[in-house]
């Protein structure tokens, strides 16, 4: 699935925004690090395939530093955990024989795994001392974040195949 | 979609972004803490209208401030405890009371006397009992319409009629060779170091029970049958700062010699 150059808009925008508050909202519920699904990488992922690296490479970014300020983590952990996560899902993509709609949902959450083994690299003190036991509750992350993309994925298609739907009644 | 030079397209911007990270992963805390710290108290200048400078100025005249009221508070507590311990003394007598200060001493600590600030506009007349939180100071011997003068136990101008305790040995006190003493105490009662001294009911000036001092000696009185006592006065007369004095009553009837 080659990557395509567009400007998002107010919709991208407002996307990470979103995703942004999302993440915020389940980290803050249910728990700090790994219980929540990781919605901003999987989101990230869709919009790098959508509108291309640029955009989505200052949305991670921006988008990391926000959720550290937020949430008091050490600034630039999530940010950097991101960057890293998409350019690893931009490998994985270019990687990939042919493109579909599980394309994004698996691409999104190897980004998130890669985003969380980087974090807790990044964010462990003394630094880079964070594997260990902690890696285990990525695993459970992984599967959320899997779950979450495929619903996502669903929710999308079933909305698109409406808004199609419509249309062509209409015509 | 690779770039120009062969780059995927985003590259650089990744490693740009990636550097600036890992700079906030390192300067992070630094950024937080200092420059935050910095921008928070400028925004609140801004904002709130604070000058920490003239606040921090300011804070300091309070401490001061502050720091003197608190010395004048403990000087007061300290007074009032004095006071306090003195008020205790008359709550078992039934006469009147004042409160008096010592505002010097004449001709020496032993034989001089003492000037305090009551006179007879307080009520205050001659032979009018001074006591201290420890015991019996002396005897007023002249009064002023604002000041009175006080003659201590230590002067040989006084003399006590007193009695001991436990021992019931009586006698007369007064300074005699350097120190206080009673004199013509009957040999047949047993009163020996340790004994506390009291004022007796036979003494006319002084109300009974009133403690003056221990006796740490006796001795034979010279070529008489009679016995001496030598008395530690209860009474540091140096440090006296606050005393109170019983006003007389109309009925008492006494003398100095």
């Amino acid at each position: 699935m080659p990557a395509v150059s567009n400007r998002p808009g107010i919709t991208g925008t407002l996307l990470v925004i979103g995703a942004v508050t999302v993440q915020l909202l389940l980290e803050v519920t249910l728990g700090r690090v790994f219980r929540a699904p990781n919605v901003l990488a999987l989101v990230l992922t869709y919009l790098s395939i959508n509108y291309g690296n640029v955009w989505s490479i200052d949305s991670a970014f921006w988008a990391g530093v926000t959720l550290d300020l937020l949430l008091h983590q050490p600034l630039g952990a999530s940010s950097l955990g991101l960057l890293a996560g998409l350019q690893a899902s931009r490998l994985l993509i270019a990687a990939a024989p042919g493109g579909n709609r599980m394309t994004i949902v698996l691409s999104g959450a190897f980004a998130g795994l890669v985003y969380d083994v980087v974090f807790l690299l990044a964010a462990s003190r003394p630094f880079l001392h964070g594997l260990g036991s902690h890696v285990l509750p990525v695993a459970a992350r992984l599967l959320m974040t899997l779950v979450a993309g495929i619903l996502f994925i669903s929710v999308a298609t079933a909305l698109s195949s409406l808004r199609v739907r419509g249309r062509n009644e209409a015509v | 979609m690779p770039s120009r030079k062969g780059l995927p397209r985003g590259s650089g911007r990744f490693w740009k972004y990636s550097l600036a990270s890992l700079l906030l992963l390192i300067l992070g805390p630094t950024l937080l803490g200092g420059v935050g710290s910095w921008a928070a108290a400028r925004f609140a200048d801004l904002v709130l209208g604070h000058n920490s400078k003239r606040d921090s100025e300011e804070l300091r005249t309070q401490i001061v401030e502050l720091m003197l009221e608190n010395a004048s508070l403990r000087e007061q507590a300290m007074k009032a405890d004095r006071y306090r311990l003195l008020l205790g003394w008359t709550r078992v007598s039934s006469r009147r009371a004042i409160a008096a200060r010592v505002l010097y001493r004449t001709e020496g600590l032993i034989s001089g006397t003492m000037v305090v600030d009551r006179g007879s506009d307080d009520g205050v007349s001659v032979n009018s009992i001074c006591l201290a939180p420890d015991g019996l100071v002396g005897v007023v011997t002249s009064c002023g319409e604002a000041t009175s003068e006080i003659l201590p136990l230590t002067s040989p101008q006084v003399r006590v009629s007193c009695t001991t305790r436990p021992s019931g040995a009586m006698g007369m006190l007064q300074f005699e060779r350097g120190s206080l003493r009673i004199m013509n105490i009957d040999p047949t009662l047993d009163a020996k170091p340790g004994d506390e001294v009291v004022t007796s009911r036979f003494g006319g000036v002084y109300p009974d029970g009133l403690l003056i001092g221990t006796v740490v000696s006796v001795d034979e009185s010279g070529s008489s049958l009679a016995l001496s006592a030598t008395v530690t006065p209860a009474v540091d007369f140096e440090s006296l700062g606050e005393v109170i004095i019983l006003l007389k009553d109309s009925t008492d009837a006494g003398r100095i010699e």
